[in-house]
């Protein structure tokens, strides 16, 4: 079934709020949150998930940077670094004492390792062949979207066409399990009218990245 | 647990937000505990704030205008062409550049989340990453566009790319008529962030 940030082709929402001449961060604690989770949040729990399982309700009513603060609280408090008591205590604190400034720690080994590479990789250690080729007709699988996985729930159950193959990237899905399992990455074409029937704009094609197990052949299905 | 008792001083600050306290608590408990260098994080901020943003897109789009063969590289490998430029890192090395044509507009989305090119274009608006352009834009991109101004003839074809992979994409839009005078710096300016992420042209500003 479709969870909460699985968003594309959802009806309802009005018009888009669009600011002119936005600021990076349009309060401080927004560019410390998002600091904090990208020098050492998502290295110590899985970032998306942790951000897809907030409930739905929260999910809705809160701003981007609210959503990752949730996160870093959630994931340090599930990776045993933190306790909920010990962050509600000490915002009582710095509710109490606005003026008081955070604590410093300037320790140059933690800075550096901040800056190294958390990104997958082109896996150099894929021997398969690719089982697709540019042009080839597929079907897109149903997945099981209870767990983490990068295929949205419009796209799942389509015939598409490979549009590029992009190299091999560890399955999303798996890895943040701490699996790794090397796949082929594809972007992969839809003609609006499969994915929106009537309703869809013409003339649109929706591209996305798609990994190989997300695929099967038409005539497997 | 910092000492100082600002109490008396309370009327001298704003009150804080539930937001505000929370990321303080985390932040100074992450310090305390040997976790977290708060140091990176100020240069973190201080990156995207002031170094990392649309103008390095913008350089890479006015190149490519002005040098047929960067094109031709930008949008074979977008990763090592936009290194070229200095602006290679690991963000950039997955990078596609998808390019607009009198018959095809392209617009970048990520409906699961806010993926987006930040070594060419900085951090996301804050409407890329809202709920109703992920919901909207891969549905009805035109009426989407239009609420940017942007309104496209019935013929172009829309495509809308769904980055949802470790890749990251960005728009290559068309080079404004009446431009053939223009320096690639007085070009670079005509460039957008909207214009590369594809919900305007390059040039309306």
């Amino acid at each position: 079934m479709r969870r909460v940030h699985d968003l594309g082709g959802a009806s309802g929402f009005g018009p888009i709020a669009i600011e002119e001449n936005e600021p990076v961060f349009h309060e401080e604690w927004e560019g410390r949150v998002f600091g904090m989770m990208t020098t050492i949040g998502h290295r110590t729990f899985p970032m998306r998930p942790t951000i897809e399982s907030i409930e739905p309700a929260i999910y809705l009513n809160t701003t981007y940077y609210q959503k990752w603060l949730i996160a870093l609280e959630k994931g340090f408090v599930q990776s045993g670094s933190l306790t909920d008591k010990e962050i509600r205590d000490r915002a009582e604190f710095y509710r109490s004492h606005p003026g008081t400034p955070v604590t410093q720690n300037n320790d140059a080994d933690l800075a550096r390792a901040a800056w190294e590479n958390r990104y997958s990789q082109r896996s150099p250690n894929y021997d398969g062949d690719p089982a697709f080729s540019v042009g080839d007709s597929v079907l897109t699988r149903h997945i099981d979207s209870s767990g983490h996985t990068r295929i949205p729930h419009y796209a799942q159950g389509k015939q598409g066409y490979i549009h590029a193959l992009r190299g091999v990237f560890d399955l999303l899905d798996l890895k943040v399990q701490g699996i790794r399992k090397p796949e082929p990455v594809y972007t992969v074409n839809f003609d609006a009218h499969e994915l929106w029937g009537d309703e869809a704009e013409s003339p649109q094609r929706v591209y996305i990245d798609l990994w190989e197990s997300y695929l099967i052949k038409p005539d497997e299905s | 647990m910092p000492d100082h008792d600002h109490d008396h001083k309370h009327d001298e600050f704003h009150d804080p937000t539930e937001s505000e306290v929370r990321a303080k608590a985390v932040e100074s408990l992450l310090a305390e505990n040997g976790l977290l260098s708060t140091e990176a994080v100020d240069d973190v901020v201080d990156r995207y704030e002031n170094n990392v943003g649309p103008m390095n897109g913008a350089r890479v789009v006015a190149r490519a205008w002005t040098d047929p063969e960067y094109k031709a590289r930008l949008l074979t490998d977008g990763g090592d062409a936009v290194a070229e430029l200095g602006y290679g890192d690991e963000h950039s090395a997955r990078l596609v550049v998808v390019e607009n044509t009198p018959e095809v507009h392209n617009v970048i989305v990520c409906t699961l989340c806010s993926c987006y090119p930040w070594s060419v274009l900085g951090l996301p608006p804050e409407w890329y990453k809202s709920e109703t352009y992920r919901a909207r834009v891969v549905k009805e991109p035109r009426a989407v566009l239009s609420e940017f101004g942007l309104n496209l003839d019935g013929a172009i074809e829309v495509r809308v790319w769904d980055s949802l992979s470790e890749l990251r994409y960005m728009v290559l839009p068309e080079r404004p008529e009446g431009t053939d005078h223009l320096t690639e710096e007085e070009l670079a300016a005509l460039v957008s962030r909207d214009a590369m992420i594809g919900v305007a042209k390059a040039g309306a500003s």
